[in-house]
């Protein structure tokens, strides 16, 4: 389903050529549920970026579904988003003029609105809790409301894959359990392959596949992580 | 897209009142002046079509009042074929009217009066034209002579050979309304006009409708000779209407040739000829009011790169959920060209109810603002143009940064 193969990505910051990523190789299975973890600045956002194809690697390979991320053109790649990826920030990321249902159907904006994609939206808002919030603009919703739009914004586009970046970051413990339970209840009953990123491992799951960046690679038994934390590696 | 872009601009009123505000005011500027040069143009077509003779004056006179020519010139000009009749005239600014100075008037009127007439005096000069009346009275387009008012409205007679010499004058109703008698009202006819000093008796008040002919006070040639201190042998321009076989173009043409030092225009080469200097005027006012439109151009440019550099993470998410680089353009240039819209909009409203009020001030001198759908159209155009000019660079800036950049660019 997602095949990475020597991913590497190299940033300037200053004068200063900063290596975030330095060969990643991993695969994630359709309708899996995978988490990223590792410290900040680890690389693991970078990796859920460049696996959105929100930026271009510096070398290496992406396929999703199929399609080679890579090689695609940059319209093919925004017409793929549009099509395939949902993703989920930290930050929500609402856009503050638009209610909860323009929100959600920000990605068809450029294209056109119809009644198709509005009862897509309001049924969506439904599933996440918040058909009595559909009109209300983001400055009126909670931190886990928001999150909620995010990711109902994130399925209206029918996505084969999900993927969120610390989507509990900026909630409490209580905000964080609802919105995971949203995301796993969504994975599981459209068969999504969900990505998330995430510092708190206590969401993980036994049947979860875990991958461990350290340093910008795929962190092995032998860097000695798995000594400190008791986390379950590609399972399968 | 347009809808989203709207909603975009409402949710930053102040902001975005003040970027109107700044393009508003050089439209509205256009506007206001190109209505101003429409109307000239307007009154000077519906003034000079009422003549269609030919106007000979002294080369390079900018006219009639400016213009002195021989009077024995009419022998050399009533040789030349074609020319029907050679009708001599003299013209001048008016002495003063019943004891008062024109400007002092003007000023007098601007004080003392209410509402429009307080502006009336303001765009009024009275000329004094004397008619050779042996040629005038055979001429077809008497202006003077048609315009004269009905009977029953007291509007007296033309001036006829017996009034040769005679202190005698036709004023219009406009001048009568202007110059009242001592008891308040408009003077009329068998009363009498100080002009100069002297005593004048009305014989007729005409009105033709253009302000540029109802400012002319008409007396016979050597009556207003006199008044004047004009020497017998010297006339400010010849009338000259063409015989019924000869084109007026033709007639002109001829008497270029035939006589030296004068210029030869018919009524419609002078309309074309208040054409070109309106057009230059207009010329003038657009590169004048360009630098307005440049500083508002700027100013929605600043706005929209504020706006703009103020929204990149939202980019970043329009781009990370599918939006082209091409759409996040197209949404910050709509949101330009609506600021350019509103703009004119308001601009042209603003014109309307302006002009507006103004031609009711300004219909004692006929001269009406000519704001035409086309030049509200085509003002509403022009901000929408800038708006959308001033826009692209932000619009570029916004739609530059990949997706991720833009979205770290809150954490940075």
């Amino acid at each position: 389903m997602i095949a990475v193969s020597n991913l590497r990505k190299t940033f300037l910051s200053g004068d200063e050529q900063v290596q975030a990523l330095r060969g990643v190789d991993l695969e994630i299975e359709k309708g899996e549920c995978t988490f990223i973890v590792g410290p900040s600045g680890s690389g693991k956002s970078t990796l859920l970026y460049l696996m959105a194809a929100l930026d271009r690697p510096t070398s290496g390979s992406i396929s999703i579904d199929g399609c080679e991320l890579t090689e695609m053109k940059e319209v093919e790649q925004d017409a793929f988003r549009r099509a395939k990826i949902g993703f989920v920030f930290q930050q929500f990321n609402l856009i503050p003029n638009l209610d909860a249902v323009g929100n959600v159907l920000l990605p068809f904006i450029p294209t056109g609105i119809d009644e198709v994609l509005v009862a897509r939206a309001k049924f969506l808002l439904q599933q996440v809790g918040l058909g009595h919030r559909m009109g209300h603009r983001p400055s009126r919703l909670s931190g886990g409301q928001q999150q909620r739009v995010a990711i109902a914004r994130a399925l209206v586009k029918e996505p084969v894959v999900l993927l969120a970046d610390e989507p509990t970051g900026n909630l409490d413990r209580n905000g964080g359990d609802e919105i995971f339970e949203i995301l796993r209840e969504q994975q599981r009953s459209r068969g999504l392959t969900l990505v998330v990123v995430t510092h708190d491992r206590r969401f993980i799951q036994d049947r979860d596949h875990v991958i461990e960046i350290q340093d910008g690679k795929i962190a092995t038994s032998e860097d000695g992580l798995f000594d400190r934390e008791p986390i379950v590696y590609n399972p399968a | 897209m347009w809808r989203f872009a709207w909603q975009n601009l409402i949710t930053r009123p102040t902001r975005t009142m003040l970027a109107t505000l700044g393009l508003t005011i050089p439209i509205l500027a256009i506007l206001g002046l190109f209505s101003l040069t429409n109307g000239i143009r307007a009154l000077m077509g519906n003034t000079l079509a009422r003549m269609n003779g030919l106007m000979i004056m002294r080369e390079n006179s900018p006219a009639p009042v400016f213009s002195d020519l021989p009077a024995s010139m009419v022998e050399d000009l009533r040789k030349i074929k074609g020319s029907r009749i050679v009708a001599p005239e003299v013209w001048k600014i008016s002495p003063p009217l019943e004891g008062k100075n024109l400007l002092a008037k003007a000023a007098g009127r601007l004080f003392t009066r209410k509402g429009p007439e307080r502006f009336s005096g303001l765009a009024e000069t009275i000329m004094l034209e004397g008619q050779s009346l042996p040629e005038h009275l055979n001429l077809k387009s008497g202006v003077y002579e048609q315009g004269l008012l009905p009977p029953e409205r007291g509007g007296g007679r033309f001036l006829r050979m017996e009034d040769i010499g005679q202190p005698n004058v036709l004023i219009s109703s406009k001048i009568a309304r202007d110059y009242p008698g001592a008891d308040g009202k408009p003077k009329k006819v068998g009363d009498t006009l100080l002009v100069g000093g002297k005593p004048f008796h009305i014989i007729g008040i005409y009105e033709t409708g253009s302000f540029l002919i109802d400012g002319t006070i008409v007396m016979e040639i050597t009556a207003a000779r006199k008044l004047l201190g004009i020497d017998p042998e010297t006339v400010s321009t010849f009338y000259i209407e063409p015989d019924s076989s000869t084109e007026i173009g033709l007639l002109a043409e001829r008497i270029r040739v035939a006589v030296d030092g004068v210029q030869a225009q018919s009524m419609s080469q002078f309309n074309v000829q208040v054409g070109n200097i309106m057009g230059r005027l207009d010329l003038f006012l657009l590169l004048t009011v360009g630098l307005a439109l440049l500083v508002g151009g700027v100013g929605i440019a600043n706005t929209m790169l504020m706006s703009a550099m103020e929204r990149i993470v939202e980019f970043g998410v329009m781009r990370a959920n599918g939006w082209t680089r091409r759409d996040v353009l197209g949404l910050v240039t709509a949101e330009s060209a609506l600021l350019g819209l509103l703009s004119g909009v308001f601009a042209s409203v603003l014109a309307f109810g302006s002009i507006t009020a103004l031609n009711v001030m300004l219909a004692r001198v006929q001269l009406k603002l000519g704001l035409t759908p086309l030049l509200i159209a085509t003002c509403i155009s022009v901000a929408v143009a800038i708006a959308v000019i001033a826009g692209l660079y932000p619009a570029w800036r916004a739609s530059r940064m990949t997706p991720m950049d833009a979205i770290r660019n809150e954490a940075s």
